[in-house]
């Protein structure tokens, strides 16, 4: 005989009381252990979908709209012969079934080869033309149909510039798919963070390059790293065999010169400089088109320019004048001068003095045509023989150079050919695009300079090419050109990572039905320990010291909680897998629809059993802390449930009635300030206002029940009612009445507080400073869409009714790909998407509010054209972002930073200067586009459009909204009401709720169970005062009204102190713009929690006063 | 010589009911020799059962001494207390208080857990052993409190009374749950205890034959104690 047999038999006697316990346990460690297998799970299916879509590939060189040659993949396996690299073409497009019955939007086609599937997951390669999953299924496509392609057409120049040709940028392809590629065949490729794959096409890279006409040539390069080799020597190595055609220049002779041009028509910065630090004499030449040169009344439509410009090199400046320069134009050929050929002198009769306007095509903001003017003296003419005579001083520009005609041309510029006369077309046959008139290098660079560059070429004398090639090589630096390999392994090994930490939330979302579990541990626990008091009291005098006494239990209780626990962590599985399920079907719109994979990690459980353990043996700890305050003789004689276990220090635990009293006072007082004084926009702090209100207002309220309970009863009042008497029977077990009230208080307070913060759907005309910044649609395109859809001219490129669309306005961005930050995005974004706007267009509008500014200013939009000081070298940006995203998926707020690279690989920082309330803005970030374009140049065109339809009805803006998506289809404009995107988003907000809500309800459930089993304790504890009362008389029915009026006025006092702290912590939303109050289903809500409360309560009564029967008065 | 035990003075008094105060013994005197036996009568609700818990330091007087061998018994902190009350003092009550799940055996064994005090459990076992086979329940040892009649359970409540060999045995009503047979057993089982065990016992209770058989007899009047001819407290 010792502890361990008096701990062992202890158990098996009380075993059907513990069972109770151990259930509570079990529960409360299900849901602990459920929840967190559910974050492993979440996490695994995340590094998995990253895995996959990555593969084997380490680094990548993503050159966007540049393409390099294809053979640069095996120069770099030549420079690090173990590493595996692969040359892709990947293109953006919208897919189609070929019955026109299904669409997909942003759809990324890929021309591969077998080196590209040898770096898949699986190392597989599926028969190509191939398509993902996901496409076959957005398409419903089936084995054996063609789908039609509308690709992404490389124009060869950035689009932007103003000689690019906007219309047809797309090429159609009608591919025939054999097969859909599986995960291990990178059915999941993508280089961004993101659960689901995009849509994609595997066609074979020489299929591509020819339906494109781009010759052998990629913009991905792909490599798998040998081990220990690092992204730098990557870099290194494409430096040591990449070529002048990688970065799409090349060296042609031209007399007894070389002539450096670029296939972007303008040469980079980076390369003029490049040139000039090399020890050869050099020219630089520019030759623009322009409108008209005019002088009087005469002009001359359609001519080419140039400027032939004295370049300062390593070797001297002496250049220009050994390539014959100052043969055409004068040494001192001033800015505001202008040299014509002897055509165009004799054309316009224009001599010495005369003034000649010029007039040209430039792109002013938002990518729109502005024709701008010059006014320039005449100095002279040249005949148009030597440099004058060259036709190669005309750059390739798009439609102009091939062209056997001017008739033929077809230039990104709107050209009125009815302007070209017979005498231009003669000009064109003798001379083709040789410049009609020369300016200095100061005007050329005046008014044609861009982002693009301002030099069409820079020729240097001699015939080495391949020593000038070498030379410029040996100083240009790839990543100059946007040439430059990243780590891609890293980042994704950190999306894999959850932006939300699903185990965190879903114990956050299951907080209260842990909460109830472990009451309902604590609540039958101390029910079964009062049952054993004499136990208790005989311990005691047979001398166990009181420790000792505690121990015995503590045992007991330890082992209930562990055997609860392992349980409840076997059950957890289970319940995880139902979470899995929810996820997958029912709440399918809280984690993006991604496809989630159960997986377990022992230490999890391992973890989660033990917090359970923990907290069960808490739970049950918390009963046994008075416990030596107990007199032996009271508990010896004692019969269960008269409190002889807990008889303490003579004052039995009556609060100070002053103190309390101040402090509901204080508690109430600093939930008023917290309502009103929290910004209801802010996301953490309006949500903690909500809990920290709530907080305060519960705790006042279960302070003042706790006074209400504990107040001295009068010996000799008249109850006078029943139901008097059963209030007054509620104080009689203050402890056990209070810890039911504030169950049922917590449980209303959270399941009705928290169904406010359901989004309904969004009005249609929602104004302007609402979440949908007053416009009708957001879209997107799959393909920048170049021409200017603000004018007329525009919409009549895309074939648009007019009628149907004019009273549409846009406000058009940019688009730099990157991770999508919403949250409907699971994975961690490491380097969000972004977007360029120009500020002035919704600061004018005054479109959507802030919920954040890093400064007070009527107007935040502005704070974007921000020009912020550069932090340690590196250049900072001003961004906004939705404070959703912020908050929730990047963890940033106003005053953060985030690190980006731009084009050249050059890194730098966005500084977030505002956050957007819930927003249709979610998901990226926005800088100014005037920025963008600076650290994006050849990011062209706008793939995202805020469209407003203000002028008509919902009828007129749904005939606007069809009609766009009709004729933008061949761009993939994927156009959705504003409303919906916001309702979107909303979802993801809503499910949590509804999650939080239905554990929350388990939650109340389980109180509720609680709150019954307190009833039938009470009951069964007062057998013989109900039998007594038999005998005097009452009827089972009267009693059972008497019972139910004394836990009735429990179970509301609960549901009022918790509605009360509901209806004071939902101020701040009700102060935002947000929700609406849904009054009815927040009375709904409270009207189930009575009746559930109620129901328990009955039954309880019922079978209490069965138990009375008169052999229960032979116990008194 | 010095008494066992002695009260000196003792006074009782609960908290008040409605604003009256509750005493229940006042002004006790009294002074309990080794291997003396004695009985304390009165009527239901005089204060008798306090008096004996207060013997035993299961209630502390409200003023007054309770002194061990000369030794003031509030000196003491609640662990040596309980461990004073562990080592001299043995309860029998007028319920049995046996442990439903333990054997008569391990029930008897109970009190020799409450001290860490590292002792030879087979010793215990033994003498476990023999008391109960004293009692006549050598072969009811392994059976439950349940199985056990009323004057078995008693028999061995007194026998877990006695397991760690104390000094003083306090016996509150111990055959007042009892018919005639069992209590007359009972008596006669006590007073042999007392003899072989050489433990002083006072016994309260409410049958005159059994007080009859104690040595020295008190009665519990209005909170005061008069021995057979004499008054001891006002």
């Amino acid at each position: 005989m010792n502890l361990g047999t008096l701990l062992g038999r202890g158990l098996r006697h009380h075993a059907r009381t513990h069972l109770g316990v151990v259930g509570g346990g079990a529960v409360a460690a299900a849901t602990l252990v459920g929840a967190l297998v559910v974050g492993d799970s979440v996490r695994f299916s995340l590094a998995r979908h990253a895995a996959l879509r990555i593969g084997r590939v380490d680094a990548a060189l993503s050159a966007h709209d540049r393409f390099f040659t294809q053979e640069l993949a095996r120069g770099i396996e030549g420079e690090l012969p173990r590493t595996r690299s692969a040359a892709v073409l990947k293109l953006g497009a919208v897919a189609s079934r070929s019955d026109g019955g299904a669409r997909a939007h942003e759809v990324q086609v890929l021309g591969v080869d077998a080196d590209f599937f040898a770096l898949a997951p699986g190392a597989e390669a599926p028969e190509l033309p191939a398509i993902n999953g996901r496409l076959a299924t957005g398409l419903r496509w089936r084995s054996g149909e063609e789908i039609v392609l509308r690709i992404e057409k490389p124009t060869g120049i950035p689009g932007d510039m103003a000689l690019a040709v906007e219309e047809d940028t797309t090429a159609p392809l009608r591919v025939a798919p054999v097969a859909i590629a599986t995960e291990g065949e990178f059915g999941r490729f993508s280089l961004s963070a993101g659960q689901l794959p995009p849509a994609t096409v595997f066609v074979e890279r020489s299929v591509l390059q020819e339906a494109l006409e781009l010759g052998p040539r990629a913009n991905l390069l792909l490599a798998d790293l040998d081990d220990g080799v690092a992204t730098g020597e990557l870099q290194e190595a494409l430096r040591d065999c990449w070529s002048l055609a990688d970065a799409e220049l090349s060296i042609r002779e031209s007399g007894d010169a070389l002539e450096l041009v670029s296939g972007r028509i303008f040469l980079e910065e980076a390369v003029v400089e490049a040139a000039a630090s090399l020890e050869r004499p050099l020219m630089g030449v520019t030759t623009y088109f322009v409108n008209r040169l005019a002088v009087g009344e005469r002009s001359i439509p359609y001519s080419m320019v140039s400027a032939l410009v004295a370049m300062e090199s390593a070797s001297g400046t002496d250049g220009a004048d050994r390539l014959g320069a100052f043969a055409v134009v004068p040494r001192d050929l001033a800015a505001d001068e202008i040299v014509l050929n002897d055509w165009a002198a004799k054309d316009l009769a224009a001599v010495a003095g005369d003034e000649l306007t010029l007039s040209w095509f430039g792109i002013g903001p938002a990518r729109k045509l502005v024709e701008r003017q010059r006014t320039l003296g005449v100095r002279g003419s040249v005949p148009i023989e030597g440099l004058a005579a060259d036709r190669s001083l005309m750059p390739p520009f798009p439609g102009l150079h091939d062209a056997e005609n001017c008739r033929a041309w077809e230039p990104g510029l709107p050209v009125d050919l009815d302007r070209i006369r017979d005498r231009d077309e003669a000009y064109w046959e003798d001379y083709r695009g040789t410049p009609k008139a020369f300016v200095s290098a100061q005007a050329a660079r005046e008014m044609w300079s861009s982002r693009f560059g301002w030099l069409t070429a820079i020729r240097t004398p001699g015939r080495d090419g391949e020593r000038f090639a070498a030379g410029l090589l040996g100083v240009l630096d790839p990543q100059d050109v946007g040439l430059f390999f990243r780590d891609v392994r890293t980042p994704a090994q950190a999306s894999g990572t959850s932006a939300t930490d699903f185990g965190g939330l879903f114990i956050g979302l299951s907080v209260f039905l842990i909460s109830a579990a472990l009451l309902l541990t604590g609540l039958l626990f101390v029910f079964g320990f009062e049952s054993r008091s004499s136990e208790v009291g005989l311990y005691l005098a047979l001398g166990f010291p009181p420790p000792r006494v505690r121990r015995l239990f503590l045992f007991e209780a330890l082992v209930l909680a562990a055997i609860g626990s392992g349980i409840g962590s076997c059950l957890g599985l289970a319940y995880t897998q139902a979470v899995l399920r929810g996820l997958d079907t029912l709440w399918r719109g809280a984690v993006g629809r991604a496809t989630l994979f159960f997986h377990v990690e022992p230490l999890t459980v391992a973890i989660g059993a033990l917090s359970a353990f923990v907290v069960s043996t808490l739970a049950m700890l918390f009963t046994l802390r008075r416990l030596s305050k107990g007199s032996a003789v009271g508990l010896l004689f004692s019969r269960p449930g008269d409190g002889a276990l807990w008889e303490s220090d003579g004052r039995g635990g009556v609060p100070d009635r002053r103190r309390s009293r101040v402090l509901i006072g204080a508690l109430l007082i600093g939930a008023l300030v917290l309502v009103v004084r929290v910004d209801p926009r802010a996301g953490l702090a309006a949500a903690g206002a909500f809990f920290g209100a709530g907080t305060l207002v519960l705790t006042a309220g279960l302070v003042w029940t706790r006074l209400f309970l504990s107040r001295p009863r009068s010996a000799l009042e008249d109850p006078r009612t029943l139901a008097r008497l059963g209030v007054k029977n509620a104080r009689r077990r203050a402890g056990r009445s209070l810890s039911v009230c504030a169950l049922m208080a917590i449980g209303t307070f959270l399941v009705c507080g928290i169904g406010v913060y359901r989004q309904g759907a969004t009005p249609q005309d929602a104004g302007r400073a609402s979440g949908t910044g007053g416009f009708a649609f957001f879209a997107r395109a799959s393909v920048p869409v170049l021409a200017d859809l603000t004018v007329e001219a525009g919409r009549e490129a895309f074939g648009l009714q007019e009628e149907l669309v004019a009273g549409v306005s846009f406000v058009p961005l940019r688009v730099r790909d990157g991770d999508e930050a919403s949250c409907l995005n699971l994975a961690r974004p490491q380097e969000p998407r972004l977007m360029g706007v120009d500020p002035g267009k919704l600061l004018r509008r005054g479109a959507f509010s802030f919920a954040d500014t890093i400064e007070e200013l009527e107007e935040p939009w502005s704070l974007l054209e921000r020009e912020l000081s550069n932090v340690g070298g590196e250049r900072v940006v001003a961004a906004i972002g939705d404070v959703t995203s912020l908050t929730w998926t990047l963890k940033k707020k106003v005053g953060d930073e985030l690190k980006y690279t731009d084009e050249r690989g050059r890194p730098f920082r966005l500084r977030i200067v505002a956050a957007l309330s819930d927003s249709i803005l979610q998901g990226d970030l926005i800088i100014a586009e005037e920025r963008f374009e600076e650290l994006y140049p050849s990011e062209s065109g706008y793939r995202a459009f805020l469209i407003d339809a203000e002028s008509g009805g919902p009828a007129e803006r749904r005939a606007a909204g069809r009609e766009l998506s009709r004729g933008l289809a061949d761009v993939g404009f994927a156009l959705e009401p504003a409303g919906r995107r916001l309702d979107d988003f909303h979802a993801v907000q809503n499910t949590y709720l509804s999650i939080f809500q239905l554990l929350g309800g388990l939650g109340i459930l389980l109180g509720s169970a609680g709150l019954g089993m307190v009833v039938l304790r009470n009951a069964l504890e007062r057998r013989g005062e109900l039998a007594l009362a038999r005998a005097l008389g009452f009827s089972p029915a009267s009693i059972r009204w008497w019972m139910a009026s004394e836990y009735g006025f429990l179970l509301l006092l609960g549901l009022f102190t918790g509605a009360g702290a509901a209806a004071v912590a939902i101020v701040p939303a009700l102060r935002g713009a947000g929700p609406e109050l849904a009054t009815g289903a927040m009375a709904l809500l409270l009207c189930a929690v009575a009746a559930n409360g109620l129901v328990w309560i009955l039954f309880a009564t019922r079978a209490a006063v069965r138990s009375a029967g008169f052999a229960a008065l032979r116990e008194q | 010589m010095t008494p066992l035990l002695e009260l000196e003075n003792v006074a009782k008094t609960f908290a008040p009911v409605e604003g009256c105060a509750n005493t229940v013994l006042s002004g006790i005197d009294l002074e309990i020799g080794a291997s003396e036996t004695l009985a304390i009568v009165g009527p239901s609700g005089s204060g008798k059962s306090t008096l004996l818990f207060l013997l035993g330091t299961l209630e502390t007087p409200t003023t007054g001494r309770v002194l061990w061998e000369g030794r003031d018994l509030a000196e003491l902190s609640t662990g040596r207390l309980a461990d004073f009350r562990n080592r001299e003092i043995g309860f029998i009550f007028q319920e049995h208080h046996l442990l439903p799940q333990l054997s008569a055996f391990e029930n008897v064994l109970v009190p020799t857990l409450a001290s860490k005090a590292g002792r030879d459990r087979s010793l215990l076992a033994q003498r476990a052993e023999g008391l109960l086979a004293t009692v006549g329940l050598k072969d009811r040892m392994a059976h439950r409190p349940a199985q056990l009649s009323g004057g078995e359970r008693q028999r061995v409540a007194c026998v877990r009374a006695l397991i760690n060999a104390p000094r003083l045995l306090l016996a509150d009503e111990p055959t007042g749950s009892l018919d005639r047979r069992s209590a007359d057993e009972l008596t006669d089982l006590l007073l042999s205890l007392n003899e072989s065990e050489g433990v002083a016992l006072v016994t309260v209770t409410h049958a005159p034959k059994l007080a009859q058989r104690m040595q020295r007899g008190f009665e519990l009047l209005d909170g005061s104690l008069c021995e057979a001819g004499r008054e001891t407290g006002t």
